[in-house]
């Protein structure tokens, strides 16, 4: 029934408070967009429950936005800013957004297939969790086509993350994250991190608010023609790293969490 | 992605299983190759087990079907998934392709 469940998805309007919002940050991703949402939007619409799609793209040079403008789709909402800022800033734009119970960001590229978002929302909906987070380094994980380069940088990189900021997690890069919507407006409307090391900034916050936080291990397949530099993106991310601590220094969030074992769990391998 | 070839009454026909993305689109045009050069004009290419379509494969099917046009013979998208068919639909190619059986799996 998933082509009848999207047709009605894509002319009937959600209520006010769906249960899924699900935001795609974009970048001139004119190549890749259309493929990306018709594969989100037939999987999620056959879930049974109302959702929305943001689509918060970044100053896209190309076509991105007119093409998603035109797809005409009534629960799809484009935010678009007038200037590229950067990935966690169009994320930051779309989940502010977002309505829903429940906030997933998936990357514009389909890396992390979407038939996994089932997973992600399971220990948000049995308060098991306040965000659960993709990773392509836990038990079960199984990572595709990823190349030389890019594997070598990731380890370089998770490997700098635990010595300067050990957040006690596997992958904290991967670009599918779900929260609960509590949560993700108290992260994201902290965040300062307008670049690719977002990421890290909100589960540094996580840790500071004392949530929650589960690795899902995912099936992730690199997806060609990326539209960013994995050179400038990894010396951003250094850099950032050691800013983290220094921008949320001396402020006061919500106690830590008391039992350290509850922030991080991993649920099972990926089916 | 699986391939499966085979010829068939002059047709040439490629069963595809998985995600056809980029990675995929040079096995794909050496089957096409492969069965070009055993005379064949007319393609089938069966879509029902394919879960994801990425813009790269979409063009792999465009260049199949320009190819088949200019030989004055057809290829035809035969029982897209739903994934496939919602891509289909919202690139426009369900108009611009040959597509068989669109009520499939609704």
């Amino acid at each position: 029934m998933s082509v009848a469940d999207f047709r009605r998805w894509a002319e009937m309007p959600v209520g006010p408070k769906p249960m899924l919002s699900v935001v795609v940050p974009t970048y001139n991703e004119e190549w890749r967009i259309l493929p990306t949402i018709g594969a989100i939007a037939n999987h999620v619409s056959s879930l049974g429950f109302e959702w929305e799609l943001v689509v918060s793209d970044d100053g896209s040079s190309d076509t991105t936005t007119d093409l998603v403008g035109a797809l005409g789709l009534t629960n799809l909402r484009l935010i678009a800013a007038p200037k590229n800022q950067g990935k966690g800033a169009a994320v930051r734009a779309g989940v502010l957004a977002s309505r829903g119970r429940y906030i997933l960001f998936a990357d514009a590229d389909q890396s992390t297939p979407i038939e996994q978002v089932d997973a992600m929302l399971r220990p948000l909906r049995d308060q098991r969790a306040d965000i659960t987070i993709g990773s392509r380094a836990s038990d079960g994980a199984q990572v595709a086509k990823k190349s030389l380069l890019r594997q070598t940088m990731s380890r370089g990189l998770q490997v700098a993350v635990r010595q300067l900021l050990p957040l006690g997690l596997s992958d904290t890069q991967c670009g599918f994250k779900a929260f609960t919507a509590e949560a993700a407006h108290q992260l994201f409307s902290l965040q300062r991190i307008d670049g690719f090391s977002f990421d890290l900034e909100i589960l540094y916050l996580a840790r500071r608010h004392g949530m929650n936080v589960v690795e899902i291990p995912v099936h992730w397949i690199d997806a060609p023609g990326s539209t960013v530099d994995p050179h400038r993106v990894a010396l951003g991310f250094l850099r950032d790293l050691i800013g983290i601590r220094l921008m949320h220094a001396g402020k006061h969030y919500a106690p830590a969490p008391t039992n350290p074992d509850r922030y991080v769990a991993s649920e099972g391998a990926v089916s | 992605m699986k391939i499966a070839v085979s010829d068939h009454q002059h047709r040439g026909e490629l069963s595809l299983s998985g995600r056809f993305d980029a990675h995929e689109v040079e096995p794909f045009n050496e089957a096409v190759k492969d069965l070009q050069a055993k005379g064949l004009k007319n393609f089938v290419v069966e879509l029902g087990d394919v879960d994801f379509i990425d813009s790269a494969a979409l063009a792999a099917l465009v260049g199949l079907s320009r190819w088949c046009e200019s030989q004055e013979a057809e290829a035809v998208l035969h029982h897209p998934s739903d994934p496939v068919r919602v891509i289909l639909e919202l690139t426009g190619l369900d108009q611009a392709l040959a597509v068989s059986n669109p009520q499939h799996g609704e």
